[in-house]
């Protein structure tokens, strides 16, 4: 019984102790939030090779069939980020790919832009690994590639962009 | 002829009337004799002007740097932030109360919880510069001295614990002139065919909570002045 009454007094000892603790370590709290809510949305770089400049984005590789040993094709930019650069595979071996800058490529002709430029030299291997664009590829924007086939009817495009095809920046606002 | 009085003898009513009267006088003089007993002296004194005691107040509040082109704060929309972007933003950040204060923080919170938020590698980190002036238009450079007041941190720690931001002062009265770097990793992500990779944090939208807080100063216990 002794003991029991012993043990009581001590749990009420801890007990008195704890509490005084927390009270000795209470103060005053000061917070400031945001007046609203800040929405911060991030950018995104998607990149697919179509048939056409108006085609949606289709989210797989494109099979480009040739006429005479020519084929032509388009990589429209879907995303929100202008792109400087790309990778490029292809399964048709021997293929030349060049690509135009704001113009289609002349009727029937994959080496001559319709602007009167003549195109420019993408690649000529299965896997094109971060090439750079002469210009960028705005939003929304496609430029006309053309594949100089040999050997073969039709190759299928599988494009790649990275983050590090966009150009950072740095804003004060 | 002188008259004389003959004495009757008193009635039972008689006697009883005279034991109630004994007995009232009786209890009585106990009473009076009892509360003397009791009586003691008493002195007070009191100050002779009223003692005012008084507390301190403790609030903080932020708002968007006033400098031009740097008002954006933390409550206007940031829009296409790219892996490797760096976003700055501006605030005023004052301890208005009457009382210093400790122990600032900084605490996030997404409503939306993306990606931006909720993964520590890919997601947004968070650092806090402090200028001893007001940063300078348009370059959001500090013309005095700069200090870092909470290094690089991301979105995913801010939202679980709270983080310390260390500023020059928190006295009473004291604004501070914050730089709120926020960084969107470089990071490695490969977009192929037009889809995007799983766990991106490409077209995702936060909706940010930014949250200060601070102590009050140590309690203080002081002899008499």
């Amino acid at each position: 019984m002794k003991k029991a009454l012993s043990l009581l007094l001590l749990l009420g000892q801890i007990i008195s102790v704890f509490l005084g603790g927390v009270a000795a370590e209470a103060s005053t709290t000061a917070t400031s939030v945001n007046s609203a809510r800040q929405t911060l949305q991030s950018g995104s770089f998607i990149l697919t090779a179509v048939a056409t400049s108006s085609s949606s984005n289709t989210k797989a590789a494109l099979v480009v069939t040739s006429v005479d040993n020519e084929g032509f094709f388009y990589l429209k930019n879907f995303g929100t980020e202008a792109l400087n650069g790309l990778s490029m595979t292809q399964t048709a071996t021997g293929s030349t790919i060049r690509y135009c800058v704001a113009s289609d490529f002349a009727p029937g002709d994959p080496t001559n832009c319709a602007d009167g430029s003549s195109a420019i030299s993408f690649g000529n291997g299965q896997t094109m690994t971060g090439k750079t664009l002469r210009t960028p590829l705005q939003p929304g924007a496609s430029y006309a590639f053309s594949c100089h086939l040999s050997g073969a009817s039709r190759t299928t495009i599988s494009v790649s962009v990275s983050s590090a095809a966009i150009t950072k920046q740095t804003t004060f606002s | 002829m002188k008259q004389f009085k003959t004495r009757t003898p008193p009635t039972k009513r008689n006697r009883v009337v005279g034991a109630l009267i004994m007995g009232t006088a009786l209890i009585g003089g106990i009473a009076v004799v009892s509360s003397s007993v009791y009586a003691s002296l008493n002195a007070q004194t009191y100050n002779t002007a009223a003692h005012s005691v008084s507390t301190n107040t403790l609030k903080l509040t932020m708002a968007s740097s006033a400098v031009s082109g740097l008002t954006g704060g933390v409550t206007t929309a940031i829009t296409g932030l790219a892996p490797g972007d760096v976003v700055n933003r501006f605030l005023e950040l004052t301890n208005g109360g009457t009382m210093a204060a400790s122990s600032m923080t900084l605490s996030l919170a997404d409503a939306a919880g993306t990606t931006l938020t909720t993964n520590g590698t890919a997601g947004l980190q968070i650092a806090i510069y402090e200028c001893s002036t007001q940063w300078t238009t348009v370059t959001g450079a500090c013309s005095g001295t700069s200090t870092t007041a909470m290094a690089s941190t991301t979105a995913l720690a801010l939202t679980t614990t709270p983080a310390t931001v260390t500023l020059a002062s928190l006295a009473a009265g004291t604004t501070s002139h914050l730089r709120v770097q926020i960084t969107l990793p470089a990071g490695s992500e490969v977009t192929t065919n037009g889809t995007l990779p799983v766990g991106t944090v490409q077209g995702v939208t936060s909706t940010l909570t930014w949250t200060f807080n601070e102590l009050q100063r140590t309690a203080a216990t002081t002899a008499a002045s």
